[in-house]
C-alpha cells in the first residue's frame, strides 16, 4: 500500500528530516511511528499526503508514484486518505455537521446521501448529539473525534494521524486510540505518529522507530483487539 | 457539485467573509466607489462637453465686421462674393442699429452703457452661415484681413477648436486618472482579500488537507473581490445619478448646464461602469491568489 524507496528529505539549511528510509506498509496494518521530537515522524506522514516532496527517493501509495503526481492531482490523492492532526485543524466557524460534510459537499454528493454518510460517521465517533455545535464548544477529545469523523467520511483505505493525542489528557487519549483501533478493525490502514510509549504498545500492530531521520527499528507488536485494549470510547 | 452549486457556495462564503470583516470591506467598497465616481464624472463631463461642442458647432457663425463707411454697393458685392463660395448657405447683413438691439436683448444688464452713445457704436457686419464644408471659406478668410473695408473677422470655429482641444485633453487626463484610480481600487480590494486569506489561513490549510481543489479554496475569495467591485460600482452609479439630479436643480450658467449636465449616461455606459467595477474587483480578488505566499502557492 505504501512504499518508501531510499527516501530522504532535507529542509533548507541542511536540516535532515528523513535519511534514506526504505519501508513497505501493507494494506490493513496499524502502524505506529515512534521517535523523539524532530525524529522525522511528521515529515514521514507529510510526504505520504504530499504536503512535502522528498529530496531523494521514491514514494508509492496505492501503486501511484507520488514523485510523478502533478500538483493539480494532489487533492484527489488526499481524498483517498484521511488525515488527523494534533491540533485538530477544524474550520472554527463551521459547525460539526458542516466540518464533517464539507468534502462530500464540494464533491457534489447530494444532501440525502451526505446526511446518511455524516450521521453514520458521527455515530461511529460518538458525536451524533453535537451536530450543531461549533468546535470551540467541544472538549479537546470531542474536537479530535470531529476531525476523525471528517477523515472517515469519504471511507478512506488509509488514515494518517500525526500525534492525534498530543493535546489530550491520558483518559481522552485512550478514548481516541480506541476509536482508531475500532476503525482499523474494520479494515482501514492506520499510520499513526505518537511519542507515547504506553499507547504505542497497547494499540499498535507494527512499530517503526525513527531517530534523526533514520529508520532504526521496525518491529511487529502483535495484533490488539478491542477486548484486550481496555476501556471503551469516551 | 456543478458550476451553479459551486457559484452558490462561493457566493455564500464570500458574503459571509464580507459580513464578518464588514469594516475593512466597506473601505474597499468606498475606495472603488470613489474611483468610479471620479471616473464617471469625467466620463459624463467628456460626453456632455463633446455633445455640447457638436451642438454649438452646428450653430457656429462667421462674422465679418465691415467699416461703417462702406457703401451699400460695396457691401452687396462682398455679400455676392460670399454667397458664391461653396459651403456658404446664407449671408445676413446686420446693421449698426440691429446690432445695438441684439446687444440690449442679450445683455440687458449692460444696456445702460449704450445710453452714452448717440449713434450705435456697432459696425456693420455680415453673418455667414456655413454648412460644414469649410475649405473655400477658410481660404477666403485667410486673405480677407488685408481687404479694404473689412475691419475684423470673428470665426466661432476658432474657439470651438480650442474648446475641442481642451475637451480632448480632459478626456485623456480622465482616462489616465480613471485608470490610476481603478488600479488603486483593485489594489485596495486585493489588500482586503489578502487579509481575508490571512485570517482564514488555517481554514484554507484544513480545506486543502481534506482534498479541496484550488478552485474551491480560491473561489470564495475571487467572488469576494467581485462583490466588493460590483458594490462599489453600484454605489458610484447611484452617487453619480444623485449628483447629476441635484446639480440639475441648481441655477447654473447655460454653458455649464450644456457642457456638464446635458444628459446622464446611456444604459450601455452605466453597464460599462458596473462591468469596470466588477473587473477591478475580480482583478483585486485574483492578485493575492497569484502570489506564492504562505497561504496560496
Amino acid at each position: 500500500m505504501i512504499e518508501f524507496f531510499n527516501v530522504s528529505k532535507i529542509y533548507p539549511v541542511n536540516r535532515v528530516a528523513l535519511a534514506d528510509v526504505t519501508v513497505r506498509i501493507e494494506r490493513g496494518q496499524f502502524v505506529v511511528l515512534a521517535g523523539s521530537s524532530g525524529a522525522g515522524k511528521s515529515t514521514f506522514l507529510r510526504l505520504i499526503y504530499r504536503a512535502a516532496v522528498p529530496t531523494a527517493g521514491q514514494i508509492v501509495v496505492n501503486g501511484r508514484n507520488l514523485g510523478s503526481l502533478p500538483s493539480k492531482k494532489v487533492p484527489y490523492l488526499r481524498r483517498t486518505m484521511g488525515v488527523v492532526f494534533q491540533d485538530f485543524s477544524l474550520i472554527e466557524r463551521k459547525t460539526v455537521w458542516d466540518n464533517v460534510t464539507f468534502l462530500p459537499k464540494i464533491l457534489g454528493v447530494d444532501a440525502k446521501t451526505r446526511r446518511r454518510l455524516a450521521e453514520r460517521t458521527l455515530e461511529r465517533v460518538g458525536l451524533q448529539r453535537h451536530l450543531d455545535s461549533y468546535p470551540a464548544q467541544l472538549s479537546g477529545g470531542e474536537q479530535q473525534r470531529v476531525a476523525i469523523a471528517r477523515a472517515l467520511i469519504s471511507k478512506p483505505d488509509l488514515v494518517l494521524a500525526d500525534e492525534p493525542t498530543g493535546n489530550l489528557d491520558p483518559h481522552l487519549s485512550r478514548g481516541i486510540m480506541h476509536l482508531f483501533s475500532e476503525i482499523h478493525r474494520q479494515g482501514t490502514t492506520i499510520l499513526l505518529a505518537s511519542h507515547d510509549p504506553e499507547l504505542r504498545r497497547e494499540f499498535g500492530e507494527r512499530l517503526l522507530v525513527l531517530d534523526e531521520g533514520r529508520l532504526v527499528a521496525d518491529e511487529e507488536l502483535g495484533r490488539r483487539t478491542l477486548s484486550t485494549a481496555g476501556a471503551g470510547l469516551e | 457539485m456543478n458550476v451553479f452549486q459551486a457559484l452558490g457556495y462561493f457566493a455564500s462564503e464570500a458574503i459571509g467573509n464580507l459580513v464578518r470583516g464588514w469594516r475593512i470591506s466597506a473601505l474597499a467598497v468606498a475606495t472603488t466607489a470613489l474611483s468610479l465616481f471620479i471616473g464617471g464624472v469625467l466620463l459624463l463631463a467628456g460626453n456632455n462637453m463633446a455633445r455640447a461642442i457638436e451642438s454649438w458647432r452646428s450653430d457656429a457663425q462667421i462674422v465679418v465686421y465691415l467699416d461703417n463707411d462702406l457703401t451699400d454697393d460695396e457691401i452687396a458685392i462682398l455679400t455676392e462674393e460670399l454667397l458664391e463660395l461653396p459651403g456658404v448657405d446664407r449671408v445676413i447683413q446686420i446693421g449698426p442699429d440691429q446690432a445695438r438691439e441684439r446687444f440690449r436683448e442679450r445683455f440687458p444688464e449692460l444696456g445702460e452703457i449704450l445710453l452714452e452713445f448717440e449713434r450705435s457704436p456697432f459696425p456693420i457686419s455680415l453673418e455667414i452661415e456655413a454648412n460644414g464644408d469649410r475649405g473655400a471659406i477658410d481660404e477666403w478668410l485667410a486673405g480677407v484681413s488685408d481687404r479694404p473695408g473689412v475691419s475684423a473677422v470673428d470665426d466661432d470655429a476658432e474657439w470651438l477648436e480650442s474648446l475641442d482641444a481642451v475637451a480632448s485633453a480632459a478626456s485623456a487626463v480622465g482616462l489616465l486618472v480613471g485608470g490610476i484610480l481603478m488600479g488603486a481600487a483593485a489594489i485596495s480590494i486585493a489588500s482586503v482579500v489578502r487579509l481575508s486569506t490571512f485570517v482564514y489561513r488555517k481554514e484554507i490549510a484544513a480545506m486543502r488537507l481534506i482534498g479541496a481543489t484550488e478552485f474551491f479554496v480560491r473561489g470564495p475569495f475571487v467572488v469576494e473581490g467581485l462583490v466588493q467591485g460590483l458594490a462599489g460600482s453600484c454605489l458610484a452609479l447611484g452617487a453619480l445619478w444623485l449628483a447629476f439630479w441635484g446639480l440639475g436643480r441648481l441655477d447654473v450658467p447655460w454653458f455649464v448646464r450644456d457642457a456638464l449636465l446635458g444628459s446622464f449616461m446611456t444604459p450601455r455606459q452605466a453597464l460599462a461602469l458596473l462591468a469596470l467595477g466588477g473587473t477591478a474587483g475580480l482583478v483585486g480578488g485574483l492578485i493575492p491568489l497569484r502570489e506564492r505566499s504562505g497561504v496560496f502557492g
